[in-house]
């Protein structure tokens, strides 16, 4: 019985209205279907093929656990060993663990957060199809014995041209620094959808705690994978063309290789445990049936974790020589950063205690979790003691630590999360009466499996090592692992069954809400998302407004057809969600897909050494990205739309309200994140090595970089220009091409002036510094270049105006950054050798 | 009533207190890591150590901060226009922070009181 309370669109619906609403996001069909790029389809190939990356990496630990089963075993060869071990830790971290939880973010969060899509379709198709196509190619490089072998972080100097002269370790840099490119457009994706596109009223007080662990993730992962693209791309330039970062004889360090991973590595931990964290708030209180105990401290501990996180780092390096006091402010951070794990630990329990936690598949799991990861967490506050870690570093005890904490952390939440949320994309639910068979299996298997090896290592037995000599005495308890490993992997093998015996995705038909849980995921939806969007009032909007989802499913709240006759949402206040504009979104396109494939294409191709073609890629890549962006700016070319309750809203907006403008904010934030890598390397080698920095009379003089700063000025000066001359179309295009121009002009003088007095980035470690810098900022330049004449042509063909202007307002502030970190290198590189010198 | 908050101004306020930590952090480790590479680590000033007591005077600006943020937090003078849009939870969230961040800006920098400074370990 529907509630007589004053609703948006009370009237039934027309039928038309609901038709059409179908039609606009009706998938494509047969071969097309891959051009889709609604979140739900996007949503699902993403966990799919994250969880074949899981099942692939398992199989790699199931033959190591073969080899170590029995001492002095020649199942494995030592080369095979390493690749294996490599290419488990690889994948496991790369393309399972961050893919699957941005994967479920990109399934679940529009639909609770009462959104019809995230707000840019395609960026999400084309990270996935990125990821897809260059995550396959990348483990294939097994079968041909070129995979990576230097482990799962490639330390310099083993990993060097050197000490590792084949292409097994060019897969990693390039293929993992491109998968994380993917990485970061999801983050940029998740970050503006959680922000723009809640339903009205879902003030960041009312939002879904998984959405607060999704916002962190977006931020860590803004700030810390920009760390690992840098090193990445450092360790590259050295292998490829000799520049010297990690060489100690040219002035270079291993360590900077250690800071730069870790600054990216120890957030990565934790950008994989609080999605985890997020899925069990939401969880927990749907088995407890009452609202989770101390949502505001849990918030608390969400943002406290992604702060704390970024002060680890240097616990992954106690034993490498860093001062002790050093060291002892990291074990201060690492000892800290358990308190907000706890306060979310304890927010759970007492959930479970408040309520009548139903024992179903989904609460084994969630129990399974909090046993593995609390052992998990009193572990890692003993190696975060510096001298316990010198005793147990590099041996199975931190083995058995991380996967107490990664397994337990994440794996056992996820599989929590399956059970608990295939209903809404499935038409059946999973078995009851196998998930308890699987959820034994793989408790009782990952204990087995991990728990010997915090003995083995203590006894002394060290990662990475082939095999063993039998009088160590270590093989009864690696027998003991092994037998483990089988029995998770059986566990995991009794869960595809499961999933083939009932998960019959639909986006159409769905089981609905088995579970009776209070947020707005479970409401009825379609391809369309929500039939109609709500005003939201509390956390748990199906517990407090029991009509509600009728409600939603008949079309009596806002938006309940596209008035625009295009796919749409609401695009609303990022802190008080008040209505503000309609999104028209984009559907199904094959410009995405293609340039996914052109973008794989150069970076793998650019490893195995075949330049034309990889070149060839990246300009498929750079055409289809041009054609896609070509049609994102459609101007207000609409009147406001009408979405009910007298409610209109204008369908497009500039300048900050924008949710591009709030996008392309987060990709500078990246880009400043790359930036400030790039700047720590420059100073860390100073550090390290002052010898080979240059003495004053070797350095530029200061007449070139003064002109390139002018050069840099005059650029600036065009792009506020045009800001406020885009009525005038022929003023806009000069100031346009001078801008390029004098961007390129400066970058070409701060080039010369280093190069006219003879370094070059091969001789030292200043060198490789210097260019380093400077060919970021170069790549940020021309990228710039590329994006200011494509708001020329898009002025040259009429589509650019005063009122049709979030293409330039994008360029603008990519400009502007541009010139400010012109500005920064040329200061640095200039001025801090006078300083110091 | 103001209803509007910009988010930017706003999530500085509301994180302000774990940014403060966050440049503390930075501060003391980039502090220790030069003068241990590039300084002397055994000058004095009054018979105590210069390194230590530079780091507890960043320590105390840290604190002075983050003392100030807690009780602009607490007293509500800063959120007042988060109150009036309704939004006290931001507010709590901000004074929240504010003490989270001083509680461990203190515990890290608690072992420059005894811990060797740059001997090799």
């Amino acid at each position: 019985m529907m509630s007589e309370r004053n609703l948006p669109n009370p009237a039934p619906r027309p039928p038309s209205e609901f038709d059409k609403l179908c039609r606009i996001w009706r998938p494509p069909r047969g071969w097309r279907f891959l051009s889709a790029v609604n979140n739900t389809y996007i949503g699902m190939f993403y966990v799919g093929t994250a969880l074949l990356f899981f099942i692939l990496a398992g199989i790699l630990a199931l033959l190591m656990r073969v080899q170590l089963a029995v001492p002095e075993n020649q199942f494995l060869s030592p080369d095979t060993y390493n690749q294996f071990f490599t290419m488990h830790g690889t994948v496991m971290m790369f393309l399972f663990a961050v893919p699957v939880v941005e994967a479920v973010g990109v399934l679940l969060l529009p639909n609770m957060l009462g959104a019809r899509d995230l707000p840019f379709p395609r960026l999400s198709a084309y990270a996935f199809w990125a990821y897809f196509v260059g995550g396959i190619v990348f483990f294939c490089s097994l079968f041909f014995d070129v995979a990576p072998d230097g482990g799962w972080f490639l330390y310099p100097p083993l990993s060097s041209i050197v000490f590792s002269p084949g292409v097994n370790n060019d897969w990693w840099l390039l293929g993992i620094g491109f998968i994380e490119i993917s990485a970061i457009a999801g983050a940029i994706e998740l970050i503006v959808g959680i922000l723009r596109t809640r339903a009205p009223g879902m003030k960041l007080s009312e939002m879904p705690i998984y959405a607060w662990a999704m916002l962190v993730l977006g931020g860590m992962i803004v700030f810390a994978f920009p760390a690992v693209i840098v090193c990445t791309l450092l360790l590259e330039l050295e292998r490829a063309f000799h520049w010297p970062f990690f060489m100690a004889d040219k002035g270079g360090d291993p360590l900077l290789w250690q800071h730069l991973f870790w600054f990216f590595g120890h957030p990565e931990v934790y950008i994989i445990f609080l999605p985890a964290a997020g899925m069990v708030s939401m969880i927990v209180p749907a088995m407890a049936q009452v609202k989770l105990i101390g949502y505001r401290l849990t918030v608390l501990a969400l943002v406290g974790t992604g702060f704390l996180s970024f002060g680890l780092w240097v616990h992954h390096m106690f034993t490498t020589g860093i001062p002790q006091l050093s060291l002892s402010f990291f074990t201060a951070a690492s000892m800290a950063v358990a308190i907000p794990s706890g306060i979310q630990v304890f927010a759970w329990i007492a959930t479970f205690a408040a309520g009548r936690a139903k024992m179903h598949t989904p609460t084994l799991f969630l129990l399974g979790f909090l046993f593995i990861f609390v052992l998990g967490g009193l572990t890692g506050v003993m190696v975060a003691v510096v001298p316990f870690d010198w005793q147990a570093h590099d041996s199975y005890f931190v083995v058995a630590h991380f996967h107490y904490v990664l397994i337990g952390g994440m794996v056992f939440p996820l599989f929590a999360a399956m059970y608990y949320w295939i209903p809404t994309v499935s038409r059946r639910a999973l078995s009851e009466r196998l998930g308890r068979w699987v959820f034994a299996l793989m408790f009782i298997g990952f204990n087995v499996t991990f728990f010997p090896m915090h003995i083995i290592g203590m006894a002394g037995m060290p990662r990475r090592v082939y095999t063993y000599a039998e009088q160590l005495g270590w093989g009864p308890l690696n027998m003991l692992s092994t037998v483990g490993a089988f029995i998770l992997a059986a566990g995991i093998l009794l869960f595809l069954i499961d999933m083939a015996r009932n998960f019959r995705p639909s986006a159409t038909e769905t089981a609905g809400n088995v579970w009776n849980a209070g947020t707005l995921e479970w409401a009825p939806n379609s391809v369309y998302a929500l039939r109609s969007i709500p005003t939201v009032t509390s956390r748990e909007p199906l517990w407090d407004q029991p009509t509600l989802a009728e409600e939603l499913d008949a079309g009596h709240w806002y938006l309940p057809d596209a008035p625009t006759g295009k796919r749409e949402s609401i695009v609303t206040h990022p802190i008080d969600a008040r209505p503000q504009y309609i999104v028209q979104l984009p559907g199904p396109a094959w410009s995405c897909f293609i340039a996914a494939l052109g973008t794989a294409a150069f970076f793998l191709l650019l490893t195995v050494k075949l330049v034309a073609p990889a070149v060839i890629g990246g300009v498929i890549a750079i055409a289809a990205i041009w054609y896609w962006a070509w049609t994102t700016d459609p101007g207000p070319i609409r009147l406001p739309a009408d979405i009910g309750g007298g409610i209109t809203l204008p369908v497009y907006a500039t300048g900050p309200m924008s949710h591009s403008w709030w996008a392309m904010v987060v990709l500078l934030l990246v880009m400043g994140s790359m930036f400030m890598s790039v700047v720590f390397t420059y100073l860390f080698l100073w550090t390290v090595s002052p010898d080979v920095w240059p003495a004053h009379e070797s350095l530029p003089a200061l007449g070139t970089p003064i002109t390139a700063a002018a050069a840099l000025l005059i650029s600036a000066a065009c792009a506020q220009y045009a800001h406020t001359r885009l009525d005038r179309p022929h003023a806009t295009r000069v100031a346009l091409a001078l801008g390029a121009l004098t961007l390129l002009g400066a970058l070409f003088l701060a080039l010369s002036a280093q190069w006219r007095v003879g370094l070059s980035p091969t001789e030292s470690a200043y060198g490789a510094a210097v260019y380093g810098m400077l060919s970021l900022t170069g790549v940020f330049i021309v990228s710039t270049v590329m994006m200011q004449l494509f708001t020329l042509a898009r002025s040259c063909y009429g589509l650019l105006n005063a009122e049709r202007r979030v293409t330039f307002d994008n360029t603008r502030l990519m400009w502007l950054y541009t010139v400010a970190q012109g500005f920064l290198t040329l200061a640095l590189l200039h001025g801090f050798p006078r300083m110091t010198g | 009533m103001n209803t509007k908050l910009p988010f930017a101004t706003t999530s500085l306020r509301v994180g302000a207190g774990f940014l403060i930590w966050a440049a503390h952090f930075a501060a003391v480790y980039v502090y220790v890591a030069l003068v241990c590479a590039r300084g002397d680590p055994a000058a004095q000033w009054l018979g105590t150590s210069t390194t230590r007591l530079n780091i507890g005077l960043i320590t105390l600006i840290a604190v002075a901060l983050l003392g100030y943020v807690s009780w602009q937090s607490l007293r509500g003078t800063w959120h007042d226009d988060m109150q009036r849009a309704a939004q006290p939870f931001l507010a709590w969230l901000g004074a929240a922070i504010a003490l989270f961040g001083l509680l461990a800006v203190l515990w890290t920098a608690m072992p420059a009181l005894w811990v060797a400074l740059c001997r090799p370990v």
